[in-house]
């Protein structure tokens, strides 16, 4: 019952912060333009989740519930940016689970590094197969590569700054 | 937790040299065109050839976006999108690189001069 509530807890505190990351970002300019781009700060209580060890299947929730939340938020449910995030998000989200889990070689920024790349590669699959439906979209996979790794330096920045000060051990069901 | 161990380092090189790869062949064959395809949700809808402006209109008969062809470049001007990312795309002359609005879903594909014909990139 209470590895219950504590994960429960878990789950909603990141989410919340999140889905609220995701609403204020669509606000802040991209320096390119590159279509269905964002920065991609709010992945970094997913990446929180995953190096304190919660398990993959509540990082999974995490990544569902914040794009829920916050194309809500942001008015875009259901449209094409919505699906690219989605499937961005549960993307990274297990990757990052996955080189956590069975291998012990990468420090945060790496699997930070890892979470960005297949990100956007996802995102441009699932945009060139469902929503433009041309190959040609993959112009753009560099530029948002080359973004993705200033991002996921921040996140991991970020997230090593957070697991100095909080103890996340508590929360590990 | 660390914060980096040494195979974040390589990764990072991987990245970077792959990163840069990919721009160099996105920018090798640098010449005008001659004119653009519109594709809206996949199917090919205007054939560009000659200077103007167009009109993209949805199968609604709603305006979705202009695409002028000046000098051998082309660009969108007046989207309907919210975020204008295909308007702030700006002037196109390099074949390769669509101008692609996500939320209306079209695809803006120039066309290349016929000597600049034989790289394509996107089978890589």
């Amino acid at each position: 019952m209470v590895k219950r509530t504590k994960r429960i807890s878990h789950i909603a505190i990141l989410t919340a912060l999140a889905s609220a990351i995701y609403y204020v970002e669509s606000f802040l300019p991209m320096p390119v333009s590159v279509p269905g781009a964002r920065w991609g700060f709010s992945n970094f209580p997913l990446l929180l989740s995953v190096v304190s060890g919660i398990g993959v299947t509540n990082t999974l929730y995490i990544a569902l519930l914040k794009t829920l939340l916050g194309s809500i938020l942001s008015g875009r449910f259901l449209s094409p940016m919505f699906w690219m995030g989605l499937g961005g998000s549960l993307a990274s989200a297990l990757f990052m689970s996955l080189f956590f889990k069975f291998t012990n070689k990468f420090g945060i920024l790496g699997i930070s590094e890892i979470g960005a790349f297949f990100s956007n590669a996802v995102q441009l699959i699932i945009a060139s197969l469902f929503i433009v439906k041309s190959p040609h979209i993959f112009w753009y996979f560099p530029y948002m590569l080359f973004f993705g790794i200033i991002t996921a330096f921040i996140n991991a920045t970020i997230v090593n700054y957070i697991l100095r000060s909080v103890n996340l051990d508590r929360f590990k069901s | 937790m660390k914060f980096t161990k040494k195979n974040d380092l390589y990764l990072l090189i991987v990245v970077i040299l792959l990163v840069l790869v990919m721009i160099f062949m996105n920018t090798s064959p640098n010449q005008g065109i001659i004119g653009a395809e519109v594709h809206l949700k996949g199917d090919q809808i205007l054939q560009i050839t000659k200077e103007g402006t167009y009109s993209v209109i949805s199968d609604e008969g709603e305006l979705l976006m202009n695409v002028e062809y000046v000098d051998q470049r082309i660009r969108v001007t007046d989207s309907s999108c919210p975020l204008k990312v295909c308007e702030n795309t700006g002037w196109v002359e390099n074949p390769n690189q669509p101008i692609i609005c996500i939320p209306n879903e079209i695809t803006v594909k120039p066309l290349g001069t016929q000597n600049g014909e034989g790289i394509d990139i996107y089978t890589w």
